[in-house]
């Protein structure tokens, strides 16, 4: 026997080297193939050793004789198709590998071998299954890695939807993952693959079921980072960064034909790079948007839900998934509610997984009237004094998450009768109850009791369902034009000490003026400006309308118009009115003079001047401009509240919540104070402590494999003093300016994210 | 510098107008922006969603149906606008889809009363807001009429299952000067709201109905 084998070895790899030469031997064993053939398709034997052998050397040889050869892949696959059930398990295996390698070769057609696989996934054989799974996908990758094969991928993805409905659960559910690996490979990240995929959960096998779940649950926000995206990015750094060596090392070096060459090299790797970035841009839509008719099919799936006799932990993701489904789609499945009332008790299983569901279903289209009694529910059971600390609080983070999706979910008596658990003397309690009184007062205070409103008066919008919000122009544009804002801002960004606004005021006062309106901001003038908001804007408006009618308008005349409207405009308003603003003017005149700070008043005088000149009707804005608008605002905010101004990161998440409006039951949590360990659990963790025995660290340190590095050896025992000399320490301080720049930058973003 | 400058907004238009002007067709032709976003990343960034009202109407023949309570169906009558009162909501009845249906096909827009809104999801089921015509709020201290051209003037920013937008921004009757603010307006909010601002946007065209497409950026 093993000289047989390594005949046929030998063979194989001579065969391969001279085709030519070898005709001979090769048609004597393909005769003995064909005789084995015969009897294997009659009655299969359990010898197998030297068919098998054979089969794999003609697979091997096949792109040699294709001719002679080119019945032979069809013979195997029916072999396989027909006897799957009856062959020797090995057998199989070495059948199904032979195919691939043919098909590795493009010897067989792609569509063939699927559907032969897939039948060979009914088969109970878990290492055949998970080769041919492993095969498929990147059979199916690998066709797809230059362009996208549409018909093919088409026909591919009709043929596994109708493997879903197959009547093996194994096929299905093999179908299933190998759909969703492709899907999660980008591959197949298509609409109508989520749509086949997300059939699943109308499926009987719970299995299926919950590897659906799983999909729409994970596929999104991945506990993972996804490599591959990282990859991407380090390596456009690092080419941008090589490009940046190169072009350097060419300008300020000697220029040699090598340095050309591979400043050039760099050039073009960067460029590809850069490619690579902007071909990656087909839209990356998250699974769950994908899904054609989300009503329809939330309500199915519901119905699903209420029928279904799976376990508890399967029916709480199918709640989480429908509660995704709705808020993403903004759907109304107003039974989902009442529905999730009988689980909220304080002593429900997986109680804060659920509050979290309800309180991701909300959005500004439900019905407060819905929310109303889940609401006093969690009040009553989790928000009562007979409560734990930690229950009370997710309770009142619950109601705050809820409250911010739907305000009027909750009416104002509960909620005064909330906000008074913020001077309990529990931490998590009192910092959820403040959350709340937070929320509200930011946002709605009306909603509050009269003393805790705070300084903010007005609601942010309309407290009303179904209330959708209209801008009438882009937020705080008119702030690019208080010159006194932006002067301390200017002034920030310098990095100057802000001590009185007084000096820069009158400087930036010209300059900003001059830009917009030749008038000058005069003490005189400054009586001018002084008028009501609402009747400025209106003026604007006629403004506009009138500088559009007539087709050019002299820039001139505009303002003599403007100037002109002023006027008639304090004319209108009432004399007392003016006879105060004017006083208040000759103070402020007079406190300029004494040179006496008296920065707020100043401040709320300087308001009532921004002049409200709505420039986006007529020119484009930058990105500059929109980003100096959003530091504006931030700068307004922070002098209304008394605050310092920090520029914030523009992608800060709103009350911590994911991009997507997830809530995730920790957040509910809030902050408790560690339990004490139970005593079981401390004699775990003295017990784990004292696996490796007694002595000191190091002698308890593994021994074999992990030595100590150089690294570690020079960090800990070499002095300071001999290491002051390398290149790695003198390379820091001889650093170019910009590398610095760029390591502190790096630094401190990581500082931001945390150390993982 | 701004990424275009509104002359090249203006000669954009005027030649949108000359071409509207030769090839007359049979109807009213819109105005239209179409936008093509990148650097994108719906997984990463917040979906954006906007409305914002501009200048002058853009969409003169939307027809907008109110669902009245009683002040307001007087208000209707006066001044001829289309409405429904609650009774004939009720004959609708939430079971019926294919009523419901015909109802939200007929109407672009829908406005309701307070108090008639928030049982809209009871009376007709989830229909309206499946074609995304769910009503807006009319209270009653807003003027009907005013209310209904706002409905008229407003263009709504909202990203789909692509990403691309289109949005209806004027039409060829109004002035090239009214279109030309308008497209600056509507360019100006879109940018306001993206994440990255111009870096986010790829393209930006304008074109009437019929017409040929114009880059704008």
């Amino acid at each position: 026997m093993g000289t047989r084998i390594l005949d046929l070895l030998q063979l194989q790899n001579l065969t391969k080297r001279d085709p030519s030469a070898y005709k001979e031997e090769f048609l004597l064993q393909y005769q003995h193939y064909l005789t084995q053939l015969q009897i294997f398709q009659l009655k299969p034997t359990k010898e197998f050793k030297h068919f098998s052998q054979l089969v794999s050397y003609l697979s091997h040889v096949c792109v040699c004789y294709p001719k002679e050869l080119s019945e032979f892949p069809k013979q195997i696959s029916d072999l396989l198709e027909n006897n799957c059930n009856n062959l020797e398990p090995e057998l199989r295996r070495i059948l199904a590998k032979s195919l691939i390698l043919m098909r590795n070769r493009n010897l067989l057609p792609q569509i063939q071998m699927l559907s032969l696989f897939f039948k060979l996934f009914r088969v109970h054989d878990k290492p055949l299954r998970s080769l041919l799974y492993s095969h498929i996908v990147a059979d199916i990758k690998n066709t797809n890695l230059k362009q996208k094969n549409q018909k093919l991928n088409r026909t591919l993805q009709n043929f596994m939807f109708t493997m879903m409905n197959d009547d093996s659960e194994i096929a299905s559910k093999m179908s299933l993952k190998v759909m969703i690996e492709l899907f999660r490979k980008k591959i197949w990240h298509d609409t109508k693959t989520v749509n086949v995929i997300s059939n699943g959960v109308f499926s009987k096998n719970s299995k299926i079921l919950i590897t659906t779940l799983n999909f729409f649950l994970h596929i999104d926000n991945p506990d993972k980072p996804d490599e591959e995206e990282e990859d991407e990015a380090v390596k456009e750094k690092r080419a941008k960064d090589n490009f940046r060596k190169k072009s350097l090392a060419h300008r300020v070096g000697k220029k040699t034909k090598g340095r050309i060459t591979r400043l050039a090299k760099s050039k073009v790797d960067l460029k590809k790079a850069k490619q690579e970035e902007d071909n990656k841009l087909q839209p990356n839509f998250p699974a769950i948007e994908l899904i054609h008719d989300p009503q329809g099919y939330c309500d199915k799936l519901f119905n699903v839900l209420v029928k279904t006799t799976e376990k508890f932990e399967t029916r709480i993701m199918i709640m989480n998934f429908i509660s995704r489904l709705i808020y993403v789609h903004k759907l109304m499945v107003y039974n989902f509610y009442p529905f999730l009332q009988k689980y909220l008790q304080p002593h429900q299983k997986n109680i804060t997984y659920l509050l979290a569901v309800l309180a991701q279903s909300c959005h500004e289209l439900v019905d407060p009237d819905v929310l109303k009694p889940l609401v006093m529910t969690i009040a009553k059971y989790f928000v009562n004094d007979g409560c734990g600390s930690d229950v009370i609080a997710i309770g009142l983070n619950t109601i705050r998450s809820i409250c911010s999706r739907c305000p009027l979910a909750i009416d104002t008596v509960l909620l005064a009768d909330l906000i008074q658990y913020r001077e309990k003397k529990e931490k998590g309690v009192a910092m959820a109850s403040k959350s709340l009184l937070q929320f509200f007062k930011d946002n709605y205070p009306s909603m509050l009791p009269k003393k805790e409103r705070g300084k903010n008066k007005t609601d942010i919008g309309l407290l009303a369902f179904g209330h959708q919000k209209v801008s009438q122009g882009i937020d705080g544009l008119d702030l690019l034009m208080d010159e006194e804002l932006n002067a301390r801002l200017d002034a920030i960004e310098a990095g100057e000490e802000f001590e009185s606004d007084d000096d820069s005021d009158s400087d930036s006062d010209d300059e900003g003026w001059e830009d917009v309106n030749t008038t000058t901001a005069d003490d005189d003038n400054n009586s001018e400006w002084v008028s009501d908001d609402d009747d400025e804007e209106g003026e604007e408006d006629e403004e506009v309308e009138d500088e559009e009618d007539e087709e050019e308008v002299d820039e001139e005349e505009l303002e003599d118009d403007e100037e002109g409207d002023w006027e008639s405009g304090e004319e209108i308003e009432g004399d007392d009115d003016d006879d105060e603003e004017w006083e208040e003017v000759e103070e402020e005149v007079e406190e300029e003079e004494e040179e006496e700070i008296k920065p707020t008043k100043k401040k709320s005088q300087q308001k009532e001047k921004v002049e409200v000149l709505r420039t986006d009707d007529i020119k484009v804005l930058t990105d500059e401009e929109l980003i100096r608008i959003r530091k504006l605002r931030i700068l307004k905010e922070a002098r209304e509240n008394n605050k310092q101004y920090e520029d914030m990161d523009q992608d800060d998440d709103e009350n911590g919540e994911n991009v997507h409006g997830l809530i995730r039951p920790e957040d509910l949590q809030g902050a408790h104070k560690k339990k004490k360990e139970e005593k079981l659990e401390r004699i775990a963790r003295a017990k784990e402590g004292r696996d490796g025995g007694y002595g000191s660290k190091a002698s308890r340190r593994d021994k074999t494999g992990k030595s100590t590095t150089n690294e570690y050896k020079a960090k800990v025992t070499k002095p300071f003093v001999l290491t002051l000399k390398t290149k790695k320490v003198r390379g820091k301080s001889l650093k170019s300016f910009r590398d610095k720049q760029i390591g502190q930058r790096e630094h401190s973003a990581r500082q931001k994210r945390g150390r993982h | 510098m701004s990424k275009i400058s509104s002359d090249q907004v203006r000669s954009i238009v005027s030649q949108l107008f000359k071409e509207a002007q030769e090839s007359k067709r049979g109807f009213l032709e819109t105005v239209e922006l179409q936008i093509n976003l990148k650097n994108y990343d719906t997984k990463k960034d917040k979906r954006f969603s906007g409305q914002i009202k501009i200048g002058t109407v853009t969409k003169p023949k939307l027809s907008v149906c109110v669902f009245a309570d009683q002040q307001h169906c007087d208000e209707a009558t006066k001044i001829g606008a289309e409405f429904m009162d609650i009774e004939a909501l009720k004959k609708i009845g939430p079971k019926n889809k294919k009523a419901i249906k015909k109802l939200s096909k007929k109407y672009d827009a829908f406005l309701a009363s307070e108090s008639i809104l928030r049982q809209v999801p009871k009376l007709l089921g989830p229909g309206l807001n499946k074609v995304g015509k769910f009503p807006t709020l009319l209270t009653h201290s807003e003027d009907m009429a005013s209310k209904i051209n706002d409905v008229k003037s407003t263009v709504k920013f909202q990203l789909k299952k692509v990403l691309c937008l289109a949005v209806a921004v004027g039409h060829i009757e109004l002035t090239e000067r009214e279109v030309a603010t308008n497209i600056i307006q509507s360019i100006n909010f879109l940018v306001s709201l993206l994440k990255k601002g111009w870096q986010n946007i790829k393209t930006l065209y304008v074109k009437t109905s019929m017409g040929p497409s114009h880059r704008v950026y």
